[in-house]
């Protein structure tokens, strides 16, 4: 069997080029197909650990997925409030034990500024676990801040630090509250959720940031010593809320999607989450799909370059049968050949995975909160990985089986 | 040979006698119907109200008056729901659910009262599921005594197991 | 019993024809004793190639016995033969004999490989397989620098030693060599042949030299005649 190995091994290297081109081209579809596998599974984590500990969450009038989308996930927009009106009348229900609204739109250096009430941190959860603090405590004062875990590691605050909250979500925005600078004093610990990514103030804060904008534009300053009916928050982007007991759940949501004053959507966190996977679903599937083609044009481009030497090797398979080697040898050593050259591929593309991870990850956790993982593969991944492995033998028992069949009928006539 | 035939005979045997007993296990699950869980006074008044009117105003539910069946408590059974996830877990499986008869597209239907709703919290979470689909949810009921605004008492359920519901 | 220790190839009442055609080998009877080297004439066409194949065991003849030293070939499974081949057989063909992307060594070890006969007889020489090779390439006048280089790198002339140093290798009973010279100049030619025959001799290896080239015969301990020997089972 070594023996076998040490040819096959002596034989590709003397095909150097075209071994590495093909080992390229199953390496890098081997990269897109763990790729999206991993990124489908990071993604699935993140957005599940997100949501917990809440029974109902408020906005105004919208599909479900895109209101669990903006308040929760912090991605995209909401093109609507809900009026304080509302929210009082919420929190006023017998069968609703707490609220936290929360009001978005400001950002500071690209993270995003969420404006809610100190009880944000006692109800809110991830993961089933309460939000710790890894340093100081929740918001009192007006102009007070506390940073999720990544704002505060990429932008080195510590307690204390002083910053300035701009307008708008863009990452560099010349609009800036610079009037008015706020005092962390608080960080949370890591949740692996978008929290990390979010700076937390008390929704006076953003009302008193907002008292010298006028349609979008700054005039002048803000006042120094606003007064607590200027403070007062006239609407919020959405409302989280506990019920009481469970079992009202579907009465309260139907209230708040039927009421009289505002149009307003009430969602349950986990069924909405469940409308936004079988949405994900099909792009999933799709990306699956193209991923698993690519592999197998990888394969199949083995398999040519593999069949266009067949004709050249004719002699050494006769040298082969010359010397004692019987077909089903030549059929061994071809497919040796395509293993070593499908495993090759495997360990350049998991190995060129690994890279764009480490290159990527900041990147990606910006831009989405999916947080990337360095680990060992999962199992779908190695399930994957052996797949494309067997595709490989599968594909390589094609040339192997030719030259079979070939050494059988030609012997050791070298034909001149 | 004649060896090998009786322990082929034995084995097919003994199968039709497994195949017997899970079939007469299952022919002794109790359906449970969504109306035993409405006590018989609330029925009668279900049935004196209104008709669905599509062009009123919806009617706002009023639960006060709405009481579990307590003589429920501890039957074994299956009942034909669908189920809505509360909480997800991170390998996308369900740990907590509700099981109501209907999946409430309609606004002008009132939501289910709580004595139409189970609350289930398996051991092991359960498999994603369909929120569109019908599933035979199998297991023993039980009547909670949760504090709540309106001070009743409501169902949940010890799972056994779900299956999908096929006409 | 004696006498089938002594013969390194015996053909008995052999008979051979493509699919669909007259029978291209008939050959009644033919022995090379152990030790032997013998000279086959045949111009191409009369089937040679076809004998070899048969002599090989890559061919099954439809009537008769190919023995190679104590094995009846002929009689053996596909697989069976190879091994035989391998153990038994050293084969020499007119060029492109060797694995181009191997070294010069690694061909000539490559016949042991296949064979744990031959590779006990080469350890039992020389005391590993390497050795044996290295002895075999120096006594076959090839260039120390020459072993570690990939095959491909050498001259004709080269190539042919390298291949005959593997056919000697682990001391097979008989080397079947299929116009081995027919691609050199002369001189190459003939210092090929001093060197083959030397080394048989000295292993005992019985050598069946197919070719056309008559100039050749005289050195040789027999001369036989490819159609003379198959007119024999005609008369």
């Amino acid at each position: 069997m070594s023996a076998l190995l040490r040819l096959a091994w002596a034989s590709l290297a003397n095909r150097r080029f075209t071994v590495a081109v093909t080992v390229a081209t199953i390496a890098l579809s081997v990269l897109l197909l763990l790729g999206v596998e991993r990124l489908r599974i990071e993604a699935r984590s993140s957005f599940l650990r997100t949501v917990s500990g809440t029974d109902l969450i408020v906005g105004a009038r919208a599909h479900p997925v895109q209101l669990l989308l903006y308040s929760v996930f912090h991605l995209g927009d909401a093109t609507n409030n809900v009026g304080w009106d509302s929210v009082q009348r919420l929190a006023a229900r017998d069968d609703v034990a707490w609220t936290v609204p929360i009001s978005l739109g400001d950002s500071h250096r690209g993270y995003r500024v969420v404006g809610t009430t100190s009880d944000y941190f006692r109800h809110l959860q991830t993961a089933d676990r309460p939000l710790a603090f890894v340093q100081g405590e929740a918001f009192d004062g007006l102009f007070d801040a506390v940073l999720g875990a990544d704002v505060a590691a990429k932008l080195g605050y510590a307690l204390g630090d002083s910053m300035v909250l701009a307008h708008g979500t863009a990452a560099l925005n010349p609009h800036q509250h610079d009037d008015r600078p706020f005092k962390v004093v608080g960080i949370l610990g890591r949740t692996g959720t978008p929290m990390d990514q979010s700076v937390f103030v008390s929704l006076q804060a953003i009302q008193a940031i907002h008292l010298n904008w006028r349609s979008g534009t700054r005039i002048g300053n803000a006042p120094a010593e606003p007064t607590a009916e200027q403070l007062q928050p006239s609407s919020v982007t959405a409302v989280f809320v506990g019920l009481r007991s469970r079992m009202a759940t579907f009465a309260v949501q139907r209230a708040v999607n039927e009421d009289h004053h505002e149009p307003m959507t009430a969602i349950m966190p986990g069924v909405a989450l469940q409308q936004l996977w079988s949405m994900l679903g099909l792009v999933e599937r799709a990306l699956q799909l193209t991923a698993a083609c690519v592999v197998l044009a990888g394969l199949l481009g083995m398999l040519a370059a593999l069949l266009g030497t067949l004709s050249e090797r004719r002699r050494e398979m006769a040298i082969l049968r010359a010397l004692g080697a019987g077909p089903t040898t030549v059929f061994g050593l071809l497919l040796l050949e395509s293993v070593l050259l499908t495993v090759l591929g495997l360990l350049t593309g998991l190995m060129l995975l690994y890279l764009l991870t480490a290159a990527l990850m900041p990147f990606v956790l910006q831009a989405s909160g999916i947080a990337l993982d360095l680990g060992w593969p999962a199992a779908s991944e190695w399930r994957l990985m052996l797949s494309v492995l067997l595709a490989g033998v599968v594909v390589g028992a094609v040339p192997a089986s030719m030259a079979y069949r070939r050494s059988l009928a030609d012997g050791m006539m070298v034909k001149q | 040979m004649k060896f090998a035939g009786t322990s082929l005979l034995r084995l097919v045997f003994g199968a039709l006698v497994w195949v017997g007993l899970q079939s007469a296990a299952m022919a002794e699950v109790r359906g449970i119907d969504w109306l035993e869980l409405i006590p018989p006074e609330e029925l009668k008044e279900m049935e004196s109200q209104p008709i669905v009117d599509h062009n009123g105003t919806p009617i706002a539910p009023d639960y006060s008056n709405s009481h579990p069946v307590l003589t429920m408590n501890g039957v074994e059974g299956r009942i034909p729901g669908y189920i809505v996830p509360i909480t997800v877990t991170e390998e996308n499986t369900i740990s907590e659910f509700f099981v109501v008869p209907y999946f409430g597209a309609c606004i002008h239907v009132p939501p289910p009262p709580p004595n139409q709703i189970i609350y289930v919290k398996p051991e092991k979470p359960i498999e994603m599921t369909e929120i569109w689909a019908a599933y035979w949810i199998e297991g023993k009921l039980k009547l909670e005594n949760q504090a709540n605004s309106l001070g009743q008492s409501s169902y949940s359920m010890e799972l056994t197991s779900v299956t999908p519901w096929e006409g | 019993m004696s006498e089938a220790r002594q013969s390194a190839l015996r053909l008995i009442d052999l008979s051979f024809a493509w699919p669909g055609a007259v029978p291209l080998i008939r050959i009644g009877q033919f022995e090379l004793r152990s030790g032997e080297r013998v000279f086959l004439a045949g111009p191409s066409g009369s089937g040679k190639s076809t004998l070899l194949g048969l002599l090989a065991g890559t061919l099954t003849p439809q009537r008769g016995d190919v023995h190679v030293a104590d094995l009846c070939v002929s009689r053996l499974s596909a697989r069976a033969r190879d091994r035989a081949r391998a153990d038994h057989i050293g084969v020499i063909f007119q060029q492109f004999n060797l694995l181009p992307f191997l070294s010069v060594l690694d061909n000539v070890t490559l016949a042991c490989r296949f064979s744990r006969r031959r590779t006990e007889r080469a350890i039992a020489r020389d005391g590993d397989v390497d050795s044996s090779a290295r002895r075999l390439l120096a006594e076959l006048g090839l260039p120390e620098a020459s072993w570690v280089r990939p095959a491909s790198s050498l001259s004709v002339g080269q190539q042919q030693r390298v291949a005959a140093a593997r056919a000697l290798i682990g001391a097979p009973e008989l080397i079947l060599a299929d116009e081995p010279t027919s691609a050199l100049d002369a001189d190459a030619r003939s210092d090929f042949l001093r060197l083959l025959l030397d080394e048989c001799a000295a292993a005992n290896t019985a050598l069946l030299f197919v070719s056309h080239d008559r100039s050749l015969m005289d050195r040789f301990d027999r001369a036989v005649d490819l159609r003379e020997l198959q007119a024999e089972v005609v008369a």
